[in-house]
Formats: structure tokens, sequence, C-alpha cells
């Protein structure tokens, strides 16, 4: 539960000076209450006993993966929302995870200020999206929508579109008329259709494993 | 037949009648059909081989990237993260705060040099979204730093983009500089950035909407050096006036020919 704006985060980190400084720097803003831990395993069992209103998780653990870890989270706790921690910008990894149910994701050299925002952002509902992920979502929907039902709205293809250029949120919001905030939003609910899908996906392919004809 | 001379001029025609002439002929063509057959053969084998060799480089080269980016990464990011909250906790003017700022900044640095070179190293690179997705990035990057707007558009890249390391490199290092120099000279708003593949090459045009004259930026070295990677290659490069406003620098590489991997 959160007190005032002091929210509250479970760091799941296996590199452990990172996680020391990180926790600290957490700690000491004022803004967040965080309790870290090591490996998804002990992350699953810190999540039951602290409650924590969003994870930060590193996507490179050892023992059960980030993204299955996310998986596991998004099926116990669906309120929890999950952000991806990555040092290197692998867009598979970061789309699998999204798939998987994460709702954000920062990249670790990011600005402190950033990290902060992106935070807040993604327990208020909104998430970021970079061009290269617009990109993959825009294909993800053509190739399975008729497949899966799964469609996106047209505000929400116009985000992703002008994401896909390289436009920026804030140009996006003064492009179509509409608060940042809103655009974060569209993109919350974009991923959302993603996990849907993906989740469907999972489960034809349970039932029909050799296709649909 | 007649008595022969010890000296025989001609023994094929005087031993042997014609039927047993082409069996002759027949003969030496099945022996040198035989040898082109084995030798053909160790070409295969020898082929087999490389792509072996070839699949345990590519399995080696993933694990030297694995390897850096986990280790050396991390433990770069923790400077980083470090540096930052040293410089949060000191005020500009005061002991070390200036010393805090560099280590900032070259830990920031060896991040994206880090990148780069796993980007280079790393096989999965090789799919076309990798390729360009990494110059795009840097490009974006680039461009916000500097406040300028970023344009991108990579939908005509139809084909996979094989580029080997080293050709890679060479692109990415090409896209750099005349992203630099708009960023450094252009006075310009806006930057795009369009790829699309066409007839086995790879084309990028990096479009700036500035007025400054580029030209002769650097002495006119920037475009040299570019031109000289990409040559090297059999690449081209040019550089045009776009209507109404800005430049157009146009990059074409031929790509690899795509070789089934084991």
């Amino acid at each position: 539960m959160t007190n005032g704006t002091t929210l509250r985060v479970l760091l799941i980190e296996d590199h452990d000076d990172y996680r020391n400084s990180l926790t600290t720097l957490l700690n000491t803003s004022g803004r967040f209450r965080c309790f870290a831990c090591g490996d998804a395993e002990e992350g699953l069992t810190a999540i039951a006993n602290e409650k924590p209103d969003v994870v930060l998780m590193d996507i490179n653990l050892p023992g059960m993966s980030g993204i299955q870890c996310t998986k596991a989270i998004k099926e116990r706790w669906p309120e929890v929302q999950v952000m991806m921690c990555t040092v290197y910008e692998d867009d598979d990894k970061i789309f699998d995870a999204l798939k998987a149910g994460a709702t954000g994701y920062v990249i670790k050299r990011a600005p402190i200020e950033e990290l902060f925002d992106a935070i807040h952002q993604v327990h208020a509902g909104g998430s970021p999206m970079s061009a290269t992920i617009a990109r993959k979502v825009v294909g993800s929907f053509q190739v399975r929508s008729e497949v899966n039902g799964e469609k996106l709205s047209e505000r929400e293809m116009q985000v992703l579109d002008l994401l896909s250029e390289g436009l920026r949120m804030k140009e996006i919001a003064d492009r179509l008329s509409l608060s940042t905030n809103t655009v974060r939003t569209h993109v919350r609910h974009i991923y959302e259709k993603l996990q849907v899908q993906s989740r469907t996906e999972a489960l034809n392919k349970a039932r029909w494993p050799r296709g649909i004809t | 037949m007649q008595a022969l001379p010890l000296g025989i001029a001609d023994p094929v025609r005087y031993f042997h009648p014609v039927w047993e002439r082409i069996a002759i002929v027949i003969g030496l063509m099945g022996a040198a059909l035989l040898l082109v057959r084995s030798w053909s053969q160790r070409q295969l084998r020898l082929h087999v081989r490389d792509l072996e060799d070839e699949h345990v480089r590519d399995a080696e080269r993933q694990r030297i990237a694995t390897d850096v980016h986990d280790d050396l990464s991390a433990d770069v990011s923790n400077l980083l993260l470090l540096s930052r909250m040293g410089l949060r906790n000191s005020a500009p003017g005061t002991p070390g705060h200036t010393e805090l700022q560099r280590i900032e900044e070259l830990s920031s640095g060896m991040l994206r040099k880090i990148d780069e070179i796993i980007w280079s190293l790393d096989p999965k690179s090789d799919r076309w979204d990798a390729s360009i997705a990494f110059i795009d990035r840097y490009a974006a990057d680039l461009a916000h730093q500097y406040g300028l707007e970023f344009r991108t558009n990579t939908e005509g890249v139809k084909t996979p983009v094989h580029l080997s390391p080293p050709k890679r490199r060479d692109l990415y290092l090409a896209a750099k500089e005349v992203l630099q120099n708009i960023v450094e000279h252009a006075g310009a708003r806006t930057v795009n950035l369009v790829a699309h593949t066409v007839k086995g090459a790879l084309v990028l045009r990096i479009t700036d909407d500035g007025t400054g004259d580029r030209s002769t930026a650097g002495g006119g070295q920037g475009l040299l050096n570019i031109r000289k990677r990409m040559e090297r290659w059999n690449g081209s490069v040019r550089m045009d006036r776009v209507e109404p406003l800005g430049t157009a620098v146009v990059i074409a590489l031929p790509l690899d020919e795509h070789h089934p991997k084991a």
C-alpha cells in the first residue's frame, strides 16, 4: 500500500553492487521505499510479504529468467506493475518481456530523474515505447490480429504509427492535441492488448499444436 | 601385318584395332571423371568444414558478446550510477565535483562503446532490423541530445540485411560521421533517416533541414572519410541539396550474398 506519494518498489537485481547502489538511491530520494533481492525466486516470496506497487526487474537473472518471473507475477498479482531494467537495449528481450506482462522498461544508463519519473509513470498507468519497439508492435498486430481478434483502436494505431516514425511522447501529444499522460495511457492499452494477444496465441498453440486451418 | 621396325612410331595404330582404341578413350574419360569427382568431393568437404568453422566462430562471438555484456556493462553501469549519486550530493564548485562529472561522462561513453562492440560482434545483428535499429537508435539519441527532432522510416528494408562485421561497423561509423556533422554544423531543426533495400544494396538517406554549409565542414574531411569507408566495400556516398531547404547524404552499400547457416 502506498503512503502518500511514496511508492513501494521491489528491486530484483543479481549484480550485488548495482543492487545496493540503486536501493540506497531510491531510499534516500524521499519518493520511494525500496526492498531488494538477488533473484526471481526470492522476488516472488518478497512480493507476497512486502506488497510493492512496482517491481523493478533486471531482464537477465540467474535461475528463473526476468521474463518468466514477469509472467508469474502478473498471474498472481495482476495489479502490480512490472518494469524491466536492462543494460543493453535488446529489443527482442524487451519485446518478449512486454508480451509477458511488463508495462514499462528503463535502460540502466538513463539519468536518475528519468528513472524516478518512469517508476511513477508506470504506477500511474502510463508506459514508454521507443520507435524500434513500436515497429515490432505494429508488425505483431499486422500478422496476428485476424487470428486472435485483438485489434487496436484508431487512436492507438495513430499513436503507434507516430512512435514508429520516431516522434517522442511530447511531440505526439502536440500533434494529436492530447496530454502526454493520455498518450502514455494509450501506450499502456496497446501493451495490454499485446499481452492478451500473446496469451491467446499461447493458448491456441496448446489447443491446436498444428495450427488452425 | 608387316614386320615392325624397333622404334615403333605409332603403337596405338599398330597394336590396337578401332574398338580397342575406343575402349582406351572411354577408359581415359572414366579416369578423368573419377579425378574430377574426387576433386569436387574434396571441395565439398572443405566447404562443409568452412561452414562448421563459421558456426563455431559465430557461437564463440556470441559467447564473447554475452560475457562482455554481463560483466563489463554491469560494472560500468554501476560506476555511472555511483558517479551520479555523488553528483546529487555535491554542489558545483565544491571539491571533487568536476572529477565526478568527468567520471560520469567517461562511464557513459564506455557504455556506448561496449554497446558498439557487442553490436558488431553479435551474430544476431546480421538480421536487418538489428543492424538498422542500432544506427537508428544512435541517430535518435544524438538528435535529441542536441535538441533536434528525429524522423525515421525503415519500411523500405524488404530483404534481410546481411553485412559482415567489418562492413557493418564501417556503415555505422559512416552514419555516425554524417550525424555528428549535422548536429554540429547544419543548424537544423529536424533530422530524417530513411533506409531501404534495392537490387542487393542497402541505401541509407540522412536528411536535415539546416542552412549551414556542410560541404566544407571539417575542411571537407568528413565526406572524404565516409567515401573511403564505403568505397572499401564497393559502396558510394553523395550529398545533394534538398528543396526547399537542407541537405541529404545518401549512402549505398552492397549487401553480402546470403549464405545458409549450418
